[in-house]
């Protein structure tokens, strides 16, 4: 009974070991995929183009606009870091550069719209 | 007459039980990502749960008791402990995404943060809950749950493409981004058939002390109320995919969400939206609490029912108060809605096999069942659902850390 508990426990440290190390090693070893993040600058600059649409339309309101428009601006901070990191070449950056502007810009149009923070 | 109301609110109920934040998420990424192509998935999982739901009702029809209760008895209380940990830590991840979508609705109709509003929310629904009955939390969420046919309304405006629509019925895979396709697919199969609604459903049937003649209106309501149901979070589905698309949107946040039905339906369509969040979630809150409250009281065979006064059940009101306040916890202290409800839906498909399994064998056992146990056609459906709900079980965490970043 005994000498199975053990063997138990010692293949439960394995298991867990190797799930750790699995996590680890996805959460750690990959670095950040430049497409997958321009997607993500891109998505957030059409929300925040269909907000100021929709908010000139009155068909959501100011306070809503608002939210849109803080949670892209938290957005285009963390993408800019991502990118920088993501970015291995001239080409890369300046793809980078030009989708964060493009987010900056219809940031800006959001704030015209609803007022600065 | 009395037979028809019932079937009708049944009915009814199987909107607020299926439309919540987990459908309303996961169905809105798969049809900003993937078009119409993931709905074979919600077709499927409207189906098992339709299934489910039919024979867990059947069960305590019949046997006059709950499934949680019968799964103690006839296992033994060491196996029961499996299901007992697993439903109850994965219903508890659900029900603090339900207390995030609620807050989110509030955040989003007034500018204050949901932290604050998850607090208020956990408030209310304790009260309710102190105060009302069975019927109240079922049935009254449940009508008010009536305003999510605003995304039926939404998908026809936008005029979807039927006949597309009608092939993205018939499973199939495309060609790149594999690994989100498939953890979509889990996630939204973790939304339809999550484990409290079917063992919320089997105490609902003790409640309502239904009997051998109540197994027409148990039949009826597991069908069109889950197809009502599935049929609103394919109306989400459809209008993501003509919304969020063609615009290369992707859902990172629940903020994104509010803009699917401003587009087709202008204002009106930004208001019924943050109702339909807000109702759904608040109902499958009081619902998830209960079920948390039903699974602990039958399974240590504590008196409970939501008819009673709490002092008559103590430890059950209790364990729903508890519950409650610690699903809290995780919106107040910041941690992001949308994430939360991912990764909960993914674990719920992933727990599937420890309440589907056992019940292979309650269906067909004579001594529970008597001259009611499972025919072929409903092992057969069963036995499919059991096969799945494996299937789900190895795939949900390979894919959670493949595709659910």
């Amino acid at each position: 009974m005994r000498i199975r508990l053990r063997r138990l426990r010692r293949q439960w440290r394995v298991v867990t070991a190797l799930a750790v190390l699995a996590a680890v090693s996805s959460a750690c070893g990959k670095p950040p995929d430049l497409e997958k993040e321009l997607g993500t600058v891109q998505s957030w600059t059409a929300t925040a183009r269909l907000a100021d649409d929709q908010r000139g339309r009155g068909a959501i309101s100011r306070v809503y606009a608002r939210q849109i428009r803080d949670r892209a601006a938290e957005a285009l901070g963390q993408e800019r870091k991502t990118l920088e990191q993501a970015a291995r070449s001239d080409a890369d950056r300046a793809r980078a550069r030009a989708a964060t502007d493009s987010l900056a810009a219809a940031i800006r149009g959001l704030d015209q719209l609803v007022g600065r923070p | 007459m009395k037979k028809w109301l019932e079937v009708a609110l049944g009915v009814v109920t199987g909107i607020g039980g299926f439309l919540e934040v987990g459908s309303i998420a996961t169905s809105s990424q798969a049809g900003a990502e993937f078009g119409y192509r993931l709905a074979w998935v919600l077709l499927l999982g409207t189906a098992s749960l339709a299934f489910l739901m039919e024979m867990t009702g059947r069960l305590a029809a019949v046997s006059h008791r709950s499934y949680v209760d019968l799964l103690r008895e006839h296992f033994g209380i060491r196996f029961f402990l499996v299901p007992l940990v697993a439903v109850f830590l994965v219903s508890f991840l659900v029900l603090a995404s339900e207390i995030g979508g609620v807050s989110v609705a509030l955040q989003m109709a007034t500018g204050v943060s949901l932290q604050w509003w998850a607090v208020l929310v956990a408030v209310a629904g304790w009260l309710l809950l102190w105060r009302g009955t069975f019927k109240v939390v079922e049935q009254g969420t449940a009508m008010l749950g009536l305003v999510a046919v605003a995304f039926a309304a939404g998908a026809l405006k936008l005029h979807p493409q039927w006949g597309a629509l009608g092939r993205a019925l018939v499973p199939s895979s495309p060609a790149h981004d594999r690994a989100r396709y498939w953890y979509l697919a889990v996630s939204i199969l973790g939304a339809s058939i999550s484990p409290y609604l079917y063992l919320f459903y089997s105490a609902g049937a003790i409640e309502d002390h239904w009997t051998t003649e109540h197994l027409w209106t148990n039949r009826i309501t597991a069908a069109f109320g889950n197809l009502f149901g599935g049929t609103l979070a394919l109306a989400v589905l459809v209008v993501a995919a003509l919304v969020f698309a063609p615009r290369r949107i992707r859902v990172d946040g629940y903020e994104q969400i509010a803009l699917l039905l401003s587009t087709p339906l202008g204002r009106a369509g930004f208001v019924l939206f943050l109702a339909t969040l807000f109702i759904t979630c608040f109902g499958s809150t009081l619902e998830i609490t209960l079920a948390i409250a039903y699974l602990l009281a039958q399974g240590f065979g504590w008196q409970w029912s939501e008819n009673l006064k709490p002092g008559k059940d103590a430890r059950f009101a209790v364990a729903y108060s508890v519950v409650l306040i610690a699903a809290v916890v995780p919106t107040a202290v910041g941690l992001q809605p949308l994430s939360l409800t991912n990764v909960s839906m993914v674990l719920s498909a992933a727990s599937l096999p420890v309440t589907v399994l056992p019940l292979m064998v309650l269906m067909n056992d004579e001594d529970v069942m008597s001259t009611h146990a499972n025919g072929w056609p409903s092992n057969l459906a069963l036995a499919a659902i059991a096969l799945l709900s494996l299937a789900l079980f190895g795939a949900a965490i390979p894919l959670q850390i493949l595709g659910g970043g």
